[in-house]
């Protein structure tokens, strides 16, 4: 089994890297080869440019040999685990541009000749995983809209197996938890991971 | 009224700029003064930095990198976004510029229980969005419109209570004809030429 990991946050000291780490332990505790896109470690450009903007009605959408990298690994993957902060009621725009420059048509969609509707590309990825802090408390989430899961969800199902199976972990009002509430959601993640 | 126009799109040659054009038109008409921020354009770098994010309480004069940019909104009473919907909702360039330039102490502030953000935009009073999709309207409610949830429910959230918005949408432009492209161009100048002077909303 294989799973990819697609993390994005600027700062090594941060929650979410220290779920990512997590998230990483327990996908190879329970014997997977694992795959990380550290978005900022990479030096991921999230802006698709001009050049691939016209490529992307092309028959040859990629080409940026990072995006090639990135979207042959969503070829052999079965699970793909999304680590990385809510901002502004959505993902942050590094990981925007992953979906914007990596699923392209061709590849994460089949496009119809008769104009119907996309077929997925990716009918191997059968599990999806977000897992996400949030600033606003669990109240407030509910009422503003989750632009990140939204999208997430949505996109993978259009993508992936028509089986796809999705599993949330998330965590509200990061700013005001303890240190105890981290490490016990560090360790859920760790523990669902470990679990699929 | 002052209105600020953001556009967000790689190519200068695409159907994005003549929706911009009626944007401005329509703006013309109705006697509205208006400014362009092309993020493409301008270069701008939507990736939040280390910096950025461990400075993210610090005051906005210490972030001297979104100064013209503050200055931009701070100068605006409405905003229009002109770009196209990629996986249901704006491109990451846009994405980068609200999550950098909308910063503490300037868009929004805290609540110390870790309610809410308290929006401090509180001078913007119109919100518009002016965009194409490639597909048509069904994937769109698939996909769950997020780009609208995020611009017109979330950044209307941190601006005047009374602050009106509008959605002018085009669905299906993959396969769309120069009619229909024609018409929608004419809808969106219509739809700001129609902007009454109000002194509220």
């Amino acid at each position: 089994m294989t799973a990819l990991v697609v993390h994005a946050h600027p700062s090594a000291a941060s929650l979410s890297r220290a779920l990512r780490d997590a998230a990483i332990e327990g996908l190879e505790a329970r014997g997977h080869e694992v795959i990380v896109h550290d978005l900022y470690a990479d030096g991921f450009s999230p802006a698709m440019d001009a050049e691939e903007r016209l490529a992307y009605d092309s028959d040859n959408p990629v080409v940026d040999p990072q995006v090639r990298t990135y979207a042959d690994a969503l070829k052999v993957v079965d699970t793909v685990v999304f680590v990385y902060p809510t901002w502004w009621w959505g993902l942050p725009a590094i990981l925007k541009g992953w979906f914007d420059r990596v699923l392209v048509p061709g590849e994460a969609l089949l496009l119809e000749r008769n104009f119907g509707p996309p077929r997925p590309g990716l009918s191997n990825i059968k599990h999806v995983v977000g897992i996400t802090t949030y600033g606003s408390n669990r109240l407030a989430s509910r009422v503003m809209p989750d632009g990140g899961r939204r999208l997430i969800r949505r996109t993978m199902h259009f993508v992936g197996s028509p089986r796809l199976r999705t599993t949330w972990l998330p965590l509200y009002g990061v700013e005001a938890t303890t240190a105890v509430e981290r490490e016990a959601f560090i360790a859920k993640v760790r523990a669902t991971t470990a679990g699929l | 009224m002052r209105v600020l126009v953001v556009r967000t799109h790689p190519r200068a040659e695409s159907f994005c700029s003549a929706i911009t054009t009626a944007v401005q038109a329509g703006l013309d008409a109705a006697g509205h003064e208006h400014r362009l921020l092309d993020l493409y354009a301008e270069g701008f770098d939507p990736v939040l930095s280390v910096q950025e994010w461990e400075g993210h309480l610090s005051p906005p004069e210490s972030k001297p990198q979104i100064e013209e940019h503050i200055r931009a909104i701070r100068w605006a009473e409405a905003i229009v976004f002109v770009h196209p919907t990629w996986w249901s909702g704006p491109p990451a360039m846009l994405r980068g510029w609200l999550q950098r330039v909308l910063v503490h102490g300037f868009a929004f502030s805290l609540r110390p229980n870790g309610g809410p953000i308290r929006g401090e935009l509180k001078w913007i009073r119109r919100l518009a969005v002016v965009t194409t999709h490639g597909s048509p309207r069904w994937v769109n409610n698939i996909e769950g419109h997020v780009g609208r949830r995020q611009l017109l429910r979330g950044l209307r959230s941190i601006c005047a209570t009374t602050c009106r918005t509008w959605w002018v949408a085009m669905y299906k432009l993959d396969h769309s004809t120069q009619k229909q492209r024609e018409d929608y161009l004419v809808k969106v100048e219509k739809t700001f030429a129609d902007w009454e002077h109000r002194i509220v909303g």
